[in-house]
């Protein structure tokens, strides 16, 4: 499915999806060529990476809400005052 | 109308100290009503007293000191203070303005009362049995502990050699960082947070410094070592709290964001779904405020709307300078806690750890939402208004701080 003259650049994302539906979409979306690393069913969210230009299409695939890019947290070293 | 000789000075909020100095080079020094607190009878020889919770100066000046004062750009207002005569009772208002400067100010030149009628205590707050953070939030009057009640702490984990917790450790840990199997905490931040929501009611050694002693303790380590997250891990360990029924969820944890930026849809969905399911997610509302100049708005992602966003204050029960507020249109927190120099636990061998953050003022808050489950066995977003209905007020802006400062049931 992947165009070579397409550059590739795999990101890691956060897909947030219809609960009740998480695993279907979780389906949906490793047919589409997305890598599912956790579908977390309680709250209606995949986590996985994508190729960045199909951001369009995997938009479309139903039970998806939104799709996000995953995001560091860094807190402040173990020496610092103010945490 | 009749003037009393005195001036009220309205000082700009966020500019409280250039202002300040400004007056006090134009006017002769002006005392803060706060360095009055030990010793109250020192006000009685001071011309002019900053009301520094309030943010008014009452002072008295020639008509020339008034001109001078009023061109500082730090000064709102500059009006001679009247008395003023209830002549109808549509003037209640300005009655009781009148009633309260007039008390403060005989208050601070009697040098008897000021530090009543102010929100700080009489002198810095012994903390030999117990942190001031705990006094302030009312511990040593609750009946309650926490039994019973299921509290999950998001962060790098917990030291399970510390001797306030070997005796009756977490009741479940996980990892959700990748490569690493346990929670051991290599870093200390969790290890202080996990000890101000669950620290023993007589730990080993020194003040109690644990809000809920007797909560049961879900640890889930989801920052490395180093404190580095990805959303991903973090949401993995809210999933894995709300499936172990986890009544309350701490993060001490975020990231900063522009002003304006939407928050997440992610953990938006995450923390709506919690609180439909009875568990309540209180996030730190970010250290990034340098003030009085410069207020950050409210991080990721205590950002959210369904996630109760905590600020910090100190001992006087004033704003943290470095807390997160309302910028714009952006999310103000919900409620405060106290964060600055707070005592709590810290992995082995230094055991204990004095250091300030939101971070700190959130696991305060999780803690006394513990207690509130096993007071009043309310959930969910009856828990957040159980929360931040039963506030004290401390004349902190909604923007900085809420509701107020939480309280213990």
């Amino acid at each position: 499915m992947y165009n070579e003259a397409t550059s590739m650049a795999e990101k890691d994302l956060i897909f947030t999806v219809k609960r009740e539906d998480t695993a279907g979409t979780a389906e949906r979306l490793r047919s589409a060529g997305v890598s599912v690393s956790d579908e977390l069913h309680n709250i209606g969210i995949i986590s996985g990476s994508a190729d960045d230009a199909e951001l369009d299409n995997l938009r479309k695939i139903p039970g998806v809400l939104g799709i996000g890019p995953s995001r560091s947290i860094q807190i402040k070293p173990p020496d610092s005052p103010i945490q | 109308m009749e003037k009393t000789g005195r001036y009220l000075i309205v000082l700009d909020p966020n500019r409280k100290d250039e202002a300040v100095s400004k007056i006090s080079a134009i006017a002769g020094l002006i005392a803060d009503s706060r360095e009055f607190t030990a010793a109250p009878e020192k006000a009685a020889n001071e011309s002019s007293v900053l009301l520094h919770h309030i943010g008014v100066a009452v002072s008295d000046l020639d008509p020339d000191q008034a001109v001078g004062v009023r061109n500082v750009d730090e000064v709102r207002v500059v009006e001679a203070e009247r008395y003023v005569y209830a002549i109808a009772p549509s003037s209640e208002y300005e009655l009781g303005f009148r009633d309260g400067v007039d008390a403060l100010y005989r208050a601070s030149k009697s040098g008897g009362g000021i530090a009543a009628l102010l929100p700080r205590a009489a002198a810095p707050l012994d903390e030999s049995q117990i942190t001031w953070g705990l006094q302030l939030i009312k511990i040593p009057d609750t009946h309650t502990t926490g039994e019973g009640v299921k509290v999950a702490v998001l962060d790098t984990g917990l030291d399970l050699q510390h001797p306030d917790f070997t005796a009756r450790g977490p009741v479940a840990t996980q990892s959700f960082v990748s490569g690493t199997a346990t929670v051991q905490d290599g870093h200390g931040h969790g290890t202080h947070c996990c000890g101000t929501i669950n620290g023993p009611s007589s730990p080993s050694t020194g003040p109690r410094y644990g809000v809920a002693p007797h909560a049961s303790l879900y640890v889930g380590k989801v920052l490395d070592d180093s404190g580095s997250g990805r959303d991903g891990d973090i949401l993995n360990g809210i999933n894995w709290a709300i499936g172990e029924r986890c009544d309350v969820i701490s993060m001490s944890l975020g990231a900063p964001v522009a002003p304006g930026a939407p928050p997440s849809l992610a953990y938006e969905q995450a923390a709506k779904v919690a609180l439909d399911q009875g568990t309540l997610i209180v996030a730190a509302a970010g250290n990034e405020s340098r003030r009085p100049g410069m207020i950050a708005p409210v991080g990721h992602p205590a950002n959210c709307p369904s996630v109760l966003a905590v600020a910090a204050v100190d001992d006087s029960m004033l704003i943290a300078f470095f807390s997160c507020g309302q910028v714009g249109s952006g999310k103000a927190p919900g409620i405060a806690g106290p964060g600055v120099q707070i005592y709590s636990s810290w992995p082995l061998p230094r055991r204990y750890n004095t250091i300030s953050g939101t971070s700190m003022a959130t696991p305060h808050v999780a803690g006394v939402a513990a207690l509130l489950v096993e007071a009043r066995g309310v959930r969910g977003s009856a828990l957040t208004s159980a929360l931040t209905s039963s506030t004290k007020t401390i004349g902190l802006p909604a923007s900085d701080a809420g509701s107020g400062l939480v309280q213990a049931p």
